[in-house]
C-alpha cells in the first residue's frame, strides 16, 4: 500500500505544481553548448491548458490506479513508470522548441515499454510491438525536424509559421504529421492498442491510450497546423489529413463492433475517436479545429471513464469477456450509471459533451465535402451500435450465477469514475464556455464567433442535429432488431459481421492481414536473412582477430612493466629527450 | 653503519654551509637564501633519521670509540683553515646573472618576496619529520 | 581569502600536534571536515561573487602572492571533494588512534600543498609546493609499512626525484632567460625571446617534469603501484587530487596562461595524451587487481584532459576542465567501491568479486554509475565532458586524434564491462554471507553516484555558469 500512497501524493503534488506553473508563466532556456542548440521551455496558450488538463487527469486517475494496482505484480515499477512518463509529458507540453519536444517525446518510449511489460514476460511481445510502432512514428518526427533544420528554419515555436509551398516543407509536414499520428494512435499506427488491451494492466489503458497519448498527439497536430506551419495549408494536405481521419473512424469502429471483450472493444473505439479529431483539425476551418480540440478533451474524459468502468468490472467480476458478463446493473449500479453516462457521451447524444464536439466536426466536415460527413456520421452510427451491444451484454440481461455475489467496486475506485462522469455532464452544459476558451488561447482562432450555425455558413446547424438524431435512432432500432433476431445481445452485431462487403474485411482482420506491423515483420524477415550473412563476416572480425590483437598488445605492454626501476627511468628520460628534441625543431 | 651515517650527515651539513657562504660571496643573495633554507631543512631531517636508527652503545665500546674518533676526523681542522683563507681573504669575481630584479638583503627576500616559499618549506620539513618519525620509529 | 586556504591547514596541523588535540575526541577529523566543506562551499557559492580575490590579509607579512581565478575555483572544488571523500573513508577505515593521527597529519600537509599549488603565480613556488605534496604523498603511501607500500612509495620517490631534477633545470633555465620566476615574467620572456633554444629546452624540461608528476605515458611507471598498494583513503586522495592537481592542473595553468598555445606544445600534448589514453586502456584490460585496473584507467582518463587541452579550442579546453572535475567524482566513487568490496572479500582481486552484487547491491549499483560516467554513457557527466573534448579536437582539425579518442572509448568500455560482468553475472560464490556494509560508506557511494548523474543531467546549467566563463577567460 505504501507505494500507492506515495504515488497518490506524487500525483497531488504534480497537480499543485502544474497549477502553480499555469498561473505563473515563465520561460527558460539552457544552451547545450554544441551546434547552437538550446533547450527551451515556455508556458502559455494551448500548451499550458493541455498541461493543466494532463495534470488533472493524472490526479483523478492516479487515485484509481493506486487502488487498482494494490497487490498486483510489479506495481512499483508500473507506478514509477507512470511518474516518469508524467514528467516527460510535462516536458513535451512545456517545450518551446522542437528539439526539447523531441527529446521528451522520445523519452516517453521507455516508460511505455516498461508499463506494458510490467504485466509479465507474456506481455513482452506486445510491449516490443508498441515500442516499434510508436518508435517508427517518433523516427518520422525526428526526420521531419531534421529536414526543417536542414532547410534553415529555426525550430522555435515562437518563430513565424512556415508556408508549405515546396517539396521539402511538404515532406517535413507529412513526417511531422506521421509523428503526431503515431502517438495519437490513428491509422496506420494503431495495431498495438488492442493488443495492449489484452496484455497491459488496465490503468495503463485508462491513462495512456485514452488520455495522455491523445493529448500529446492532438496537441502536436494542432501545433503543426497552427504554429509551425502556416494556414491555409495546401488543399491536398488537408485532403490527406481528412481522409486519414475518416478512414480511421470507419475502420476502427467496424472492428470494434464485432469484439467480444470489454476492454478490446473500448480500445478500438479509442482508435476510432482519434479519427474525429484528425478529421476536425484537418478541415482547416475554425469550427473544425475547435471541434477537434474540444473532442480531444471530451474523448479523454469519456474514454478514461469507460476504461475505469471496465476496470471496476474486471476487478469485481474477475473477467472482461462479454460472454461471461451480464446483468451487472443490479450488482454494480453506480458503475453502470457511469457507464451509461460515458457511453451516451461517446455516441454523441444531447446534452452530453460528445454531442457538441461532434456537431462542430460534422459541420466542418460537411463544408469540406459530403463524403467526409458521411464517414463521420456512419462512424457515429456504428459507435452507438457497439455501445448498445456492450451495455446490453455487460449490464443487462441475465446475470450469471457466478456473478450473483459480486459487490460494487470500492469507494476510492468509484469516486474517480463518478467524477469523470460528472465532468462529461458539465462539459455538455458548459460547452459554450469551453469553446470560447479554446478560441481565446489559440491566436489563429481569435476572431471566430462561436455559434454553431455561423461557424459553418450555409447549412443550418439544425439540419445536422436532425441527421444526428435520425442516425442515433437508427442505431437503436438496429440493435433491438438484431437482438430480437438472434436472441443474444452479443450476437447483435453478427448481421453486420456477415454483411456481404464486410465479411471478407473481417476475415482479413482476423488473420492479421490488415495489420501494418505484420507486413513490416515479413519484410524484416527477408532483410534479416540477408543481413545475417553479412553479420557472420563482421563477427569474424569482432570476435576473432580484433580481441586477439588487443589482448596481445595488452599482454605485451604488461610484460614491459617488469618492476625494474631502471627501465622506468629510462622511459621517462627517453620521453624527455624526445620532447626536447621535438621542441627544438 | 652508524658512524658512516653520522659522517655523511656531518659532511652534508658542512657542504651546504660552505656553499651558502660561497654564494653570498658571489653576490647572489637570492640563491644563498634558497640554499640556506633548503639545507637547514635537509640537515634536520637527516639528523633525525640518523638518530632514530642509532643503537645504544655500551660503555666499553664507548671508550674505544672515543679514541678512534679523533683518528677518523683528522681532515676536519685542515679543511676549516683552508676554507677560512679562501672565503675571507681572496677577492672573488661577481658573476653577472641575468636576474634583473631588485636584489636586496636577505631579510627582505625571505619576508617579502619569497615568504610563500618559506611556508612551503616549513610544510615540507614538517612532512618529512613526520614521515621519518612514523616510518622509522621502532616500538 | 586565498591565503586562508593555505594558512588554515597549517594552523590545524600545528594545533593538532600539540597537547590541545586531546581535548575533544575526533577534533582533528572534525576540524578538517569543516575546513574542506567550507572550501567546497566557497567554490560553489562564493566564487561567483568574488572572483579575482587578490591578497586580503591581516598583516603585510601575511600577504601571499596567491590568486584565485575561474580555473582555480574548479580545481579547489576538486581538491575539497576528493579530500572530503578520503577523510570520511579514513575515519571509517582506520580505527586505531596512532595511525589515524599519522594519516591526518600528512593529509593536512597534502591539502595545504595542493591548495597552494592551485593559487600561486610563480614557477619556483610551484616547485616548492609540488614538493610539499609529493613528500606528504610518499609518506602517505608508505603508511601501512608493508612490503608493497614501501616499494610503491620508493618508486614514487625515485620517479619524483627525476621529475624534480627536470623541474629545477627548467626553473633554472627560465631564470636565465626571463627576468624572474613569476608567471607574468615568464610570459613576458616568452613573448620577447620565444624562439631562443634555451626557452624551448626549459619548456620541454618543465613539461616533462610535470608529465611525470601527472602520470602520463611514458612517464607513468609509478602510478599503478602507488594506487594499488596504498590504503584506500590514500588511493582516493592520490587519484582524485594529488596526481591531477600536482601534474595536470600545473600543465593546464602553464599552457593556458603562461606559455600560450603554440603548435609545438599542442602537438606534444596531443601525442602524449593519445599515448596515455590508448596505453592506459590497453594495460587496464590486462589487470586482475581492482585498484591496479583503476590506476591504469586513471591514466587513460587523464589522457583525455591532455587531448582536450591540446586541441587549443574553447570547446576542447572547457571539455578538458569538465573532465578533470568528473574524473574526481567517478574515480573516487570507484575507489570507495573498491574499499567496500575489499571489506567484504578481503582482497582487491577481481576474481573474488564474482557475483558479489547479490550481497552488496548498493556498491554494485553505484559502481555501475562510476562505470557509465567513466565510459562516457549519457546522461552521466562523463559523456558530456568526453563529447566536448572530441568536438574540440574535431573543430581544431585534428580528426585523427578525435578518432583515437572515440576508439579508446570502446577499450574503456571493455575493461569496465569486464569488471561489471564479474560483479553482476559471475554466479554466486559459496563463501558469501550477508554482509553489513558500513553505512557511511554506503552514503558516500550514493552521494557520489548521484553527483555524477546530476552533473550529467544539469550539464547545460553547469556549462553556462562554470565552464564557459572559465574557458572564455582563458583563451584570447
Amino acid at each position: 500500500m505504501i507505494p500507492g500512497i506515495f504515488f497518490i501524493i506524487a500525483c497531488l503534488l504534480h497537480f499543485g505544481l502544474a497549477l502553480f506553473i499555469f498561473t505563473h508563466p515563465v520561460s527558460l532556456s539552457f544552451p547545450l553548448g554544441v551546434f547552437g542548440w538550446e533547450l527551451g521551455f515556455r508556458v502559455g496558450g494551448l500548451s499550458a491548458s493541455v498541461f493543466l488538463a494532463a495534470a488533472v487527469f493524472l490526479m483523478i486517475l492516479g487515485v484509481y490506479t493506486a487502488i487498482f494496482m494494490r497487490g498486483k505484480k510489479n506495481s512499483v515499477l508500473f507506478l514509477s513508470s507512470i511518474i516518469f512518463s508524467a514528467l516527460c509529458v510535462d516536458g513535451v507540453f512545456l517545450a518551446a522548441n522542437l528539439l526539447t519536444l523531441l527529446f521528451f517525446w522520445e523519452a516517453l518510449l521507455i516508460p511505455l515499454w516498461l508499463m506494458i511489460a510490467s504485466r509479465g514476460s507474456l506481455a513482452f511481445k506486445t510491449a516490443t510491438k508498441a515500442l516499434i510502432i510508436v518508435g517508427v512514428g517518433d523516427f518520422c518526427l525526428m526526420a521531419g525536424a531534421a529536414l526543417l533544420w536542414a532547410q534553415g528554419y529555426t525550430l522555435w515555436f515562437s518563430a513565424p509559421p512556415i508556408m508549405v509551398n515546396n517539396t521539402a516543407t511538404s515532406v517535413a509536414f507529412i513526417l511531422l504529421f506521421l509523428g503526431a499520428l503515431s502517438k495519437a494512435g490513428a491509422l496506420p499506427f494503431h495495431s498495438w492498442i488492442p493488443d495492449a488491451a489484452d496484455d497491459a494492466p488496465l490503468p495503463f489503458m485508462a491513462l495512456f491510450p485514452a488520455v495522455m497519448e491523445k493529448l500529446l498527439g492532438i496537441y502536436f497536430l494542432a501545433l503543426i497546423c497552427l504554429e509551425i506551419f502556416a494556414q491555409p495549408l495546401p488543399s491536398w494536405l488537408g485532403l490527406l489529413m481528412m481522409l486519414t481521419g475518416g478512414i480511421t473512424i470507419i475502420f476502427a469502429v467496424l472492428l470494434a463492433l464485432v469484439q467480444k471483450d470489454y476492454k478490446k472493444l473500448l480500445s478500438y473505439h479509442a482508435i476510432s475517436q482519434v479519427g474525429y479529431m484528425v478529421l476536425g483539425i484537418g478541415t482547416g476551418l475554425p469550427g473544425g479545429i475547435i471541434g477537434g480540440l474540444f473532442h480531444m478533451i471530451n474523448n479523454a474524459l469519456y474514454k478514461s471513464g469507460l476504461f475505469l468502468t471496465s476496470g471496476s468490472v474486471e476487478r469485481q467480476a474477475g473477467t472482461t469477456d462479454l460472454a461471461r458478463l451480464g446483468g451487472l446493473f443490479s450488482r454494480m449500479p453506480i458503475t453502470a450509471v457511469c457507464f451509461i453516462i460515458t457511453a451516451v457521451s461517446i455516441s454523441g447524444v444531447w446534452p452530453f459533451n460528445g454531442f457538441f464536439s461532434k456537431e462542430l466536426i460534422y459541420a466542418a466536415a460537411f463544408k469540406r465535402g459530403a463524403i467526409f460527413y458521411i464517414m463521420a456520421i456512419l462512424g457515429s452510427f456504428f459507435t452507438a451500435a457497439s455501445f448498445l451491444k456492450l451495455g446490453h451484454a455487460a449490464y443487462w440481461g441475465k446475470i450469471t450465477p457466478v456473478n450473483k455475489q459480486i459487490k460494487e467496486a470500492p469507494f476510492m475506485m468509484l469516486m474517480p469514475t463518478v467524477v469523470i462522469a460528472l465532468f462529461c455532464i458539465a462539459g455538455g452544459i458548459f460547452h459554450q464556455n469551453i469553446e470560447v476558451y479554446i478560441t481565446k488561447i489559440i491566436p489563429f482562432l481569435n476572431h471566430t464567433p462561436i455559434i454553431h450555425n455561423e461557424a459553418v455558413g450555409e447549412i443550418s446547424g439544425n439540419i445536422l442535429v436532425m441527421m444526428t438524431l435520425i442516425i442515433l435512432g437508427g442505431a437503436i432500432i438496429n440493435h433491438v432488431f438484431a437482438f430480437r433476431m438472434t436472441g443474444s445481445s452479443l450476437k447483435a452485431a453478427e448481421h453486420i459481421n456477415q454483411a456481404p462487403f464486410l465479411v471478407s474485411f473481417y476475415r482479413r482482420a482476423e488473420n492479421k492481414e490488415l495489420d501494418p506491423y505484420e507486413f513490416a515483420k515479413v519484410g524484416m524477415g527477408i532483410f534479416l536473412r540477408w543481413a545475417s550473412a553479412i553479420e557472420a563476416r563482421i563477427e569474424n572480425f569482432y570476435e576473432g582477430w580484433a580481441p586477439t590483437l588487443i589482448n596481445s598488445a595488452s599482454a605485451a605492454l604488461s610484460r614491459m612493466h617488469s618492476g625494474n626501476y631502471a627501465w622506468y627511468i629510462l622511459w621517462a628520460v627517453g620521453g624527455t629527450i624526445s620532447v626536447i628534441i621535438f621542441m627544438l625543431r | 653503519m652508524t658512524t658512516r651515517l653520522l659522517r655523511s650527515a656531518v659532511g652534508l651539513g658542512i657542504t651546504s654551509a660552505v656553499l651558502t657562504l660561497l654564494m653570498f660571496r658571489f653576490k647572489a643573495p637570492l640563491a644563498a637564501v634558497f640554499e640556506l633554507s633548503v639545507c637547514s631543512g635537509l640537515i634536520s631531517v637527516v639528523f633525525i633519521s640518523t638518530i632514530s636508527l642509532t643503537q645504544r652503545v655500551d660503555r666499553a665500546r664507548l671508550a674505544v670509540r672515543r679514541k678512534e674518533r679523533f683518528g677518523k676526523f683528522w681532515y676536519l681542522p685542515i679543511l676549516l683553515i683552508i676554507a677560512t683563507i679562501f672565503l675571507l681573504g681572496i677577492e672573488l669575481p661577481a658573476f653577472n646573472l641575468a636576474l634583473k630584479t631588485n636584489i636586496s638583503e636577505v631579510r627582505d627576500i625571505i619576508w617579502n618576496v619569497r615568504h610563500l616559499d618559506l611556508l612551503g618549506q616549513m610544510a615540507i620539513l614538517l612532512a618529512a619529520t613526520l614521515g621519518v618519525a612514523m616510518l622509522f620509529k621502532q616500538k | 581569502m586565498a591565503g586562508w586556504l593555505v594558512l588554515i591547514p597549517f594552523i590545524i596541523l600545528v594545533l593538532m600536534n600539540s597537547p590541545v588535540r586531546r581535548i575533544i575526541k575526533h577534533a582533528y577529523f572534525g576540524l578538517l571536515l569543516v575546513f574542506l566543506s567550507w572550501q567546497l562551499g566557497f567554490t560553489i557559492f562564493g566564487s561567483q561573487r568574488s572572483l579575482n580575490l587578490g591578497n586580503n590579509s591581516l598583516a603585510p607579512w601575511l600577504k601571499f602572492q596567491l590568486n584565485i581565478d575561474s580555473l582555480s575555483v574548479i580545481v579547489l572544488a576538486v581538491i575539497s571533494l576528493a579530500g572530503l571523500v578520503s577523510l570520511i573513508l579514513a575515519q571509517v577505515l582506520i580505527k586505531e588512534n596512532r595511525p589515524r593521527q599519522h594519516f591526518l597529519n600528512l593529509f593536512t600537509i597534502a591539502i595545504l600543498g595542493m591548495n597552494a599549488v592551485t593559487m600561486l603565480e610563480d614557477v619556483f613556488s610551484l616547485y616548492v609546493f609540488l614538493e610539499v605534496t609529493a613528500v606528504s604523498s610518499f609518506v602517505l603511501i608508505a603508511l601501512q609499512k608493508n612490503r608493497d607500500c614501501l616499494e610503491a612509495s620508493f618508486k614514487y620517490l625515485v620517479m619524483s626525484s627525476v621529475a624534480t631534477l627536470l623541474l629545477l633545470s627548467g626553473v633554472a633555465l627560465f631564470i636565465l632567460t626571463c627576468s624572474g620566476t613569476s608567471f607574468a615574467a615568464i610570459s613576458e620572456g616568452m613573448a620577447f625571446a620565444g624562439t631562443s633554444p634555451w626557452i624551448k629546452v626549459a619548456l620541454g624540461l618543465f613539461t616533462c617534469g610535470l608529465l611525470i608528476k601527472s602520470g602520463m605515458i611514458p612517464f607513468h611507471a609509478w602510478v599503478p603501484d602507488a594506487y594499488a598498494a596504498a590504503s584506500d583513503p590514500v588511493s582516493v586522495l592520490l587519484a582524485g587530487a594529488v596526481t591531477k592537481v600536482a601534474g595536470l592542473y600545473a600543465i593546464l595553468r602553464l599552457v593556458i596562461f603562461v606559455w600560450g598555445f603554440s603548435p609545438v606544445i599542442e602537438q606534444t600534448l596531443l601525442f602524449v595524451g593519445a599515448l596515455s589514453v590508448v596505453g592506459g586502456a590497453l594495460l587496464a584490460l590486462a589487470q586482475k587487481d581492482f585498484k591496479r585496473m583503476l590506476a591504469y584507467s586513471s591514466i587513460s582518463q587523464l589522457g583525455y584532459v591532455l587531448l582536450g587541452l591540446g586541441s587549443g579550442t574553447m570547446v576542447g579546453v572547457a571539455g578538458a576542465i569538465f573532465h578533470f572535475f568528473n574524473h574526481t567524482v567517478f574515480k573516487s566513487l570507484l575507489f570507495v567501491n573498491a574499499a567496500s568490496f575489499k571489506q567484504h572479500t578481503g582482497s582487491d582481486d577481481m576474481e573474488k568479486l564474482k557475483g558479489v552484487s547479490s550481497v552488496m547491491p548498493c556498491s554494485s549499483i553505484t559502481s555501475l554509475a562510476g562505470f557509465f560516467s567513466g565510459a562516457g554513457i549519457p546522461p552521466f557527466a562523463g559523456f558530456w565532458s568526453k563529447l566536448l573534448v572530441i568536438l574540440g579536437l574535431w573543430e581544431a582539425s585534428r580528426q585523427g586524434y578525435a578518432v583515437i579518442a572515440i576508439l579508446a572509448g570502446l577499450l574503456t568500455m571493455g575493461y569496465f564491462l569486464n569488471l561489471e560482468r564479474k560483479i553482476f553475472l559471475g554466479g554466486e560464490s559459496v563463501e558469501f554471507k550477508k554482509h553489513k556494509v558500513n553505512n557511511t560508506i554506503v552514503w558516500l557511494e550514493v552521494t557520489l553516484a548521484l553527483l555524477t548523474l546530476l552533473c550529467g543531467l544539469f550539464y547545460p546549467y553547469l556549462l553556462e555558469h562554470f565552464m564557459l566563463p572559465a574557458a572564455a577567460s582563458m583563451l584570447p
